[in-house]
């Protein structure tokens, strides 16, 4: 096969869209064309993206399935040495975790607002300019280079994400499966303080997605979040014992 | 993606900027994986599962098949770990190469093809996963982002990338249904990816 040839196939070869011959006539071509490599290095960072556009999550059964198979599978020598855990590790077993920063930054900020406004934009009564604000405060939040995301259980039967940046002195909460607020009555956030001293974060509101978030500014130093239900215009100091996530 | 109506505008005017890194951070738990550490590898699995399987079932159409190949994906890559190569990509975009490998040999070796065929003809279905709020957010992001970007190839090119990519037709193959020469799926497969590329922002 001529270089040319084989050079017009790296897309084909990136897709799994070749012929048998033509893959191996391509594999072949790889190890001597620099450019080709680089390309289909580039084409398959972009496949990536196309695959993680798809992405859902397999029921629990597999991982149960892959890992016990794992046990009884030998691996393949390892071509270089593991180096030591080097302290980034994340433990996964602990109910809540660090997770990596958001790698989208500004644009993650269109989607978080997505999530957490859904499409109740104009039900809610927000005005245009009470979404812009709190849209750029979102943004600004992600774009924070120390923010980090929190995720984990929130009392019974809730789901709760934080995303917390020391360097805005912000909070953002968004809550999944609390019940309906009663009439009359909102859920308020609470920072807890080392001390347990605990001051309002403001109150949580509700999306037509049945999430409920808040955003909120003087985060300080808490330790966690308490969530309670309060009378509609809120409360100085939580009324009964909040439901507390660990920062 | 009625729900991205509202913020349709501010994220159409941050065009295609930010993108994700190439580093995806895989390797050190790869690493540890690769000498038999299990809860490393339980990492790379929470991280590549998602995509993994989403990837394959959109090639097979078919959750518990799908399902099945994602295991098997997952324990050629518990096998292989240590053969990973970060001179040739990252880790995701090697444990992506496994899935869509396989999710498209299944698919070559099966007699359902003509089955296939007509449920690819279907619209893409609409899913919500049930991920935490930030997947959630990266992925409504991700795919709102390829959509666009699907969205500016011609026809011909989209045709070739679904044909190939998503469905697991080989170029030929393509080209037969599609009525064209091959050398026109050819080239228009490659501009797809480059203007895919482009537009997702991918640089290695």
């Amino acid at each position: 096969m001529s270089e040319n040839c084989a050079h017009g196939l790296i897309a084909g070869y990136a897709v799994d869209g070749l012929d048998p011959d033509e893959a191996v006539a391509t594999e072949r071509h790889l190890d001597e064309c620099e450019d080709c490599r680089r390309d289909l290095v580039e084409f398959r960072e972009t496949l990536v993206r196309l695959a993680y556009a798809e992405s859902d999550r397999p029921s629990e059964a597999v991982w149960t399935r892959v890992r016990a198979a794992a046990e009884r599978t030998r691996q393949e020598a390892p071509l270089v040495e593991a180096p030591e855990p080097d302290g980034t590790v994340i433990d996964l077993s602990s109910a809540t975790r660090w997770r990596r920063r958001l790698p989208w930054l500004l644009t993650a900020a269109c989607a978080l607002v997505a999530v957490v406004l859904g499409a109740g934009l104009v039900s809610m009564e927000r005005s245009m300019d009470d979404m812009r604000q709190e849209s750029s405060q979102i943004e600004a939040l992600l774009a924070a280079p120390d923010t980090s995301v929190h995720e984990g259980p929130l009392g019974e039967g809730a789901r709760a994400t934080a995303y917390t940046s020391y360097e805005m002195d912000a909070l953002m909460f968004v809550v999944e499966g609390l019940p309906h607020a009663p009439e009359g009555m909102a859920y308020q956030m609470w920072y807890v303080d080392p001390d347990d001293d605990m001051r309002s974060a403001g109150m949580l509101t509700p999306t037509e997605e049945g999430l409920h978030s808040g955003m909120s500014k003087d985060m300080g130093s808490p330790v966690q979040v308490g969530v309670s239900l309060e009378p509609e215009g809120g409360m100085p100091e939580p009324s009964g014992q909040p439901m507390k996530f660990d920062l | 993606m009625d729900r991205l109506r509202g913020v349709r505008a501010t994220a159409d005017g941050g065009a295609e900027r930010g993108t994700a890194p190439p580093e995806d951070g895989l390797a050190a738990p790869l690493r540890q994986a690769a000498v038999g550490d299990l809860a490393a590898f339980e990492r790379v699995y929470r991280e590549l599962s998602g995509p993994v399987f989403g990837v394959v079932r959109r090639v097979l159409l078919d959750v518990a098949q799908a399902e099945e190949v994602t295991q098997e994906v997952f324990l050629e890559v518990w096998r292989q770990c240590a053969r990973f190569d970060a001179e040739r990509g990252s880790v995701r975009s090697w444990v992506l190469v496994i899935a869509h490998r396989r999710a498209v040999d299944r698919v070559r070796s099966e007699e359902a093809a003509a089955a296939r065929v007509s449920a690819a003809s279907r619209l893409e279905p609409e899913r919500t996963p049930a991920d935490g709020v930030s997947e959630q957010v990266e992925h409504r992001l991700e795919r709102e982002k390829v959509r666009r970007c699907l969205r500016r190839l011609t026809e011909l090119q989209r045709d070739a990338v679904r044909l190939t990519y998503y469905t697991g037709y080989t170029q030929r193959e393509a080209a037969d249904l599609l009525d064209v020469p091959l050398t026109t799926v050819k080239g228009r497969l490659r501009d797809g990816l480059i203007r895919l590329r482009d537009c997702l922002g991918v640089s290695v």
